[in-house]
């Protein structure tokens, strides 16, 4: 087994970059509010402690904490929800792990549409269980083409031999000029 | 290709978000009244209309305290975002003993994973290839990230690129590869726009 998992789950790197950034900013603040106050400069120090004076039914102390446990709440269901795979294993008779990246099917499956007669532009989005093509045309007979692209897209898909293949959804909407 | 911290990112966030979700739980409790009374382990809930923080004796200890509590979330926070960096974690140098245990051959990794890379380049419908080499000269745990255009036989093309990468890590290391991988990338066909002109003697004949 390679010590490279094939595919992967979201690994959540933009909400721990912004909440160390946070916690960052507010110990840089926390320095700086002391290193002023043993300097002689107190006024931070005494802002901050008037203000923790308030009383806990104060409107301002309860707007923060109720921020302050939804805020917490977020980050729980942001940790604990697995996400969507980034990639698709293929199955095929050798002994290696092989994958397609969501994003490389997204550009196979729009580039496939692309070469059927009628279609003029497609883009797709792939999910672990759907890959919603969307198609652009001139052509006014639009159920006629849905299915000649659902029917080349699914053969396509069904080609590469995956191990949980998506299902092909295409959308066909008349080109704007 | 590149490991990227997912479990310890879903690990702080859980503790952080706890520690937000009880603190702003029972701060909210406390404000609306309804610890009021509330006693646990000898510690009672103070009444709502009490201040959040009385601090009777103004030292020179909650500065002290402050920065302190400054540096260790601070330094804590900088390792957090250092660790976002995606690691290789490739293998150190290779070390190839004979047969006879008389000599030992060092290797690069980087150089064997250029050689992999521009062998599995040549394959028919592949464009591009990326490697990475970890674990021993023993034990090789291959990554290949291959890019194919758009018209390729993905199959066709794994089978090419699983065969070549196995037979070549065997030449060069003695040793069939512990682990292969292979990432698959596309990559659109560029278009190409060709003509013929066609002579009025041809299209007569």
């Amino acid at each position: 087994m390679s010590s490279t998992t094939i595919r992967r789950r979201p690994t959540r790197s933009a909400p721990s970059m912004i909440c160390a950034a946070l916690l960052l900013g507010a110990s840089v603040a926390a320095v700086w509010a002391g290193t002023t106050a043993v300097s002689g400069d107190t006024r931070i120090v005494d802002t901050a402690m008037a203000a923790a004076e308030a009383p806990w039914s104060g409107q301002a102390t309860l707007i923060v904490a109720i921020l302050t446990a939804v805020a917490g709440l977020l980050l729980i269901v942001i940790a604990l929800t697995p996400g969507p795979y980034d990639a698709h294993v293929l199955q095929h008779g050798g002994t290696a792990q092989a994958a397609v990246r969501n994003k490389a099917l997204e550009t196979l499956l729009a580039d496939t549409a692309t070469s059927i007669d009628g279609v003029d532009a497609a883009t797709a989005t792939v999910t672990n269980r759907k890959a919603d093509i969307r198609v652009a045309t001139y052509v006014s007979e639009r159920r006629d083409l849905r299915t000649t692209v659902t029917r080349t897209l699914q053969r396509r898909i069904d080609a590469l031999e995956l191990t949980h293949a998506p299902r092909a959804s295409v959308s066909v909407r008349a080109h704007k000029d | 290709m590149r490991h990227t911290p997912g479990r310890l990112n879903r690990v702080w966030l859980t503790i952080i978000g706890i520690i937000l979700l009880v603190g702003g739980g029972l701060a909210t409790s406390i404000g609306l009244g309804l610890l009021e009374g509330v006693a646990v382990g000898g510690l009672r809930a103070p009444a709502s209309d009490q201040p959040v923080l009385v601090l009777t004796a103004r030292t020179q200890l909650l500065p002290i305290a402050l920065i302190g509590a400054g540096v260790v979330v601070g330094i804590f926070a900088v390792l957090w975002l250092l660790a976002q960096i995606p690691r290789k974690h490739g293998a150190s140098t290779l070390k190839i003993e004979d047969p006879d245990s008389r000599g030992l051959t060092v290797l690069k990794p980087t150089l064997l994973e250029g050689a992999i890379s521009d062998r599995v380049a040549e394959l028919h419908d592949v464009t591009g290839a990326r490697t990475v080499v970890r674990g021993s000269s023993r034990t090789p745990d291959i990554t290949v990230r291959v890019t194919a255009s758009a018209h390729a036989d993905i199959p066709s093309v794994l089978a090419d690129v699983e065969q070549r990468v196995t037979s070549d890590v065997r030449d060069a290391l003695g040793q069939q590869p512990a682990a292969l991988a292979i990432e698959v990338e596309i990559r659109t066909d560029p278009k190409k726009d060709t003509s013929v002109t066609f002579s009025a003697d041809a299209l007569s004949a």
